[in-house]
């Protein structure tokens, strides 16, 4: 018995301290999770979807579509969006949003005979540079909107379109 | 455009710059034809929104004029002439139907505004992919008529 230095007294304090040290923990963890948790959230941009291969980019604008995941209050679906995508004289890749700046219809690229090398908007005659600047004279009143872009191991990938200021 | 809070918002404002509408015909059928009138109603229904997303700014989607197969040709003719009357007198001047049901393809004379009559592909069976290509093949095809009407105007 001589060995036995702690008391009864002693171990049941120290298993107690242990097991309510347990349970404050328990307790307080989540609640401090809770308290943080806005500053663990990722950041509310929309993650970067891989569209294509920078490879089949060119100098001429190109269509391509990828798919983004949009919520709808509790219905998530998925939507195809797509991006006009070319490199400009400096090589930058350019992405522009093909949703027209006057009232959202869908722009093409060298579709009007009369003004080739440009956006142009079917519904009202809307139309663009190549660089998206709008043309004055013509309906829209902003350029189109630049998709986010990175570029990560040969493949574009785009984010959220911004608008720019009017010209 | 569609017949959305969000979208009458925008309408409102830019009115002169919507002149078309599109009224998608879905047949409601139960028995024996209950089928084929559901797969109209998908079909008509995608090829319409595809449009709608394409040509936002100046075309108008209506909500579906709906009406059953064995429906009194007459009645049925009437209610449609007085939907079209009402786009008219609010200034919609190109009014479309668009629908898969074979049976308004006899009647085209009757309507007077121009008849899209898609003949309906079953797409229950087809992967996401290749239905959305199909069905933005069709709408290509839809342009060009829409388009050709414009530039006419």
């Amino acid at each position: 018995m001589s060995k036995e230095d702690i008391s009864r007294r002693q171990f049941l304090n120290y298993t107690l301290t242990g097991v309510g040290g347990f349970m404050a923990a328990g307790m307080l963890m989540p609640m401090v999770r809770f308290a943080i948790d806005p500053i663990l959230e990722k950041g509310a941009s929309q993650d970067m979807v891989a569209v294509t291969e920078v490879s089949k980019i060119g100098k001429e604008p190109k269509r391509f579509n990828f798919k983004i995941k949009q919520k709808d209050g509790w219905y998530e679906s998925e939507v195809t969006q797509s991006a006009w995508v070319y490199k400009n004289g400096k090589g930058e890749l350019i992405a522009l949003s093909p949703v027209c700046k006057h009232l959202g219809c869908t722009i093409d690229w060298n579709t009007d005979p009369a003004h080739p090398n440009q956006f142009y908007c079917p519904c009202h005659g809307g139309r663009y540079e190549k660089d998206g600047t709008n043309i004055k004279g013509t309906p829209p009143l902003a350029p189109l909107d630049v998709y986010d872009s990175q570029v990560k191991d040969g493949k574009l990938y785009l984010g959220k379109a911004k608008p720019r200021k009017g010209a | 455009m569609k017949w959305s809070s969000g979208d009458i918002t925008v309408y409102q404002q830019s009115k002169e710059f919507v002149d078309t509408a599109i009224i998608p015909l879905l047949p409601l059928s139960f028995g024996a034809s209950i089928r084929t009138s559901a797969s109209m109603a998908d079909y008509a229904t995608l090829i319409g929104e595809e449009t709608e997303r394409q040509l936002h700014g100046r075309l108008f989607l209506l909500p579906p004029f709906t009406y059953l197969m064995e429906e009194d040709s007459e009645t049925l003719m009437f209610r449609l002439h007085s939907w079209v009357k009402e786009l008219k007198d609010e200034g919609l001047r190109h009014v479309y139907f668009l629908t898969s049901d074979p049976g308004w393809k006899k009647r085209e004379q009757e309507l007077g505004e121009t008849l899209l009559w898609m003949p309906v592909i079953p797409m229950e069976t087809m992967d996401a992919d290749y239905r959305e290509e199909i069905v933005k093949e069709q709408v290509k095809q839809l342009f060009q008529v829409i388009l050709h009407k414009w530039q006419e105007s």
